[in-house]
């Protein structure tokens, strides 16, 4: 029975936790300051398209994050930042080398 | 030696020649010279004088006008104004006033007074005269226009001018379709300026607005950096095969110091005027 409501109760935390859940939005634009545009990128396991202009919006729970995005395959992590409901925006530039996301205003 | 008692003497004759040739020119040329400048500055008064009173007169005319037709608009007049007659009043004050005002509050009033039909016609009316400025707009030499069809959603946001054409005057927009508004009146629209070239700042500028059929581009437009101004308008609101709508929108971007045709006669005459009289000044 135990078992049970702790099940119960993770889940509807993990549901409250989502709605909590705040969109970051943004652009990212690549080394040379064009656009990542139409690209598949997977931001913290899921999946986004970028727009032409490499706009993206995603769903993230609230907290301080360090992104793992996946472009063209190629893992980069994000510097730290800090997502609030209901919206949250953040522009990036893609750091090749270091494979980092840089954040730009 | 004979030589040069000749040429003393001729220089002896210049001399004494000399101051009467002065006094004649200073006689003669002196006051022409004078009056020429007089008559060519009473004629720049004149011309002024010609124009002001022209522009007196048209604004004359026009405040008569707009008096009458807001005044028959709104009905104090003894009968009570049916709908097609508030319509064509509408039409008529648009028409004549489209480039001074903006008529959006009584687009909007009247559309909450009209049956679906009506406001159908309104709507038309408004089309007719944002698709006039944006005629004009598309006529400057250093405007530029795009028509594009736009979804909801960020993934969906388009970038004018595109990648693959220049920016115009260091700047590209980025826009995404955020909502399409209650009875597809308005859409609501996240703008953002895109700096050309820049590695270390996404954007300069970002808004949010609404755009209805009722917002015209004289009126309703953004100033940005560079001497630059852009304009949204919305077209319709289509639905595609799969039944999915979408807004169609012009994106207008223009000179910040561009003056309606208008204005521009007066305007430009003067200038041209002023400047010919500085030349010969």
């Amino acid at each position: 029975m135990r078992r049970i409501i702790f099940g119960i109760s993770m889940v509807i935390l993990l549901f409250y936790g989502l709605a909590l859940g705040g969109v970051l939005t943004g652009r990212i634009i690549k080394e040379d300051g064009s656009p990542l545009s139409k690209t598949k990128i997977i931001i913290e396991g899921r999946k986004v398209v970028t727009n032409e202009f490499g706009g993206y919006a995603v769903k993230l729970p609230d907290g301080e994050h360090e992104l793992r995005i996946v472009i063209d395959g190629i893992s980069y992590t994000s510097e730290s930042i800090n997502i609030y409901s209901p919206r949250t925006k953040q522009n990036w530039r893609i750091d090749h080398r270091k494979r980092r996301l840089i954040k730009i205003r | 030696m004979e030589v040069k008692n000749k040429s003393r003497d001729w220089i002896d004759i210049l001399a004494k020649l000399l101051p009467g040739i002065g006094a004649i020119i200073a006689g003669i040329f002196i006051p022409l010279v004078i009056h020429i400048n007089a008559e060519r500055s009473r004629s720049n008064q004149l011309y002024t004088e010609i124009v002001s009173k022209r522009e007196m007169a048209d604004t004359e005319l026009r405040a008569k006008m707009f008096e009458n037709l807001i005044k028959c608009f709104f009905g104090s007049t003894s009968k009570q104004k049916t709908d097609k007659e508030k319509l064509t009043l509408l039409r008529l004050l648009a028409l004549n006033f489209h480039e001074f005002f903006d008529l959006k509050p009584l687009f909007e009033e009247l559309e909450s007074e009209l049956e679906e039909g009506d406001r159908y016609k309104l709507r038309e009316i408004a089309k007719e005269i944002a698709g006039k400025q944006e005629a004009l707009l598309s006529h400057i030499k250093e405007g530029m226009v795009f028509e594009r069809v736009l979804y909801e959603g960020e993934e969906n946001g388009i970038i004018v001018p595109p990648e693959d054409m220049n920016p115009y005057r260091d700047h590209r927009l980025g826009i995404v379709l955020t909502e399409i508004g209650q009875n597809e009146a308005y859409v609501k629209l996240h703008v953002i300026d895109i700096p050309e070239g820049v590695k270390d700042v996404g954007e300069t500028t970002d808004v949010n607005f609404e755009v209805s059929f009722y917002d015209m581009p004289f009126i309703d437009n953004t100033k940005l950096f560079n001497a630059t101004r852009f304009a949204i308008t919305l077209k319709d609101i289509v639905l595609d095969k799969t039944q999915r709508r979408a807004a169609r929108i012009k994106i207008i971007f223009f000179p910040e110091s561009y003056m309606s045709t208008r204005d521009r006669p007066y305007l430009d005459e003067m200038l041209q005027q002023l400047r010919n009289s500085k030349r010969r000044m």
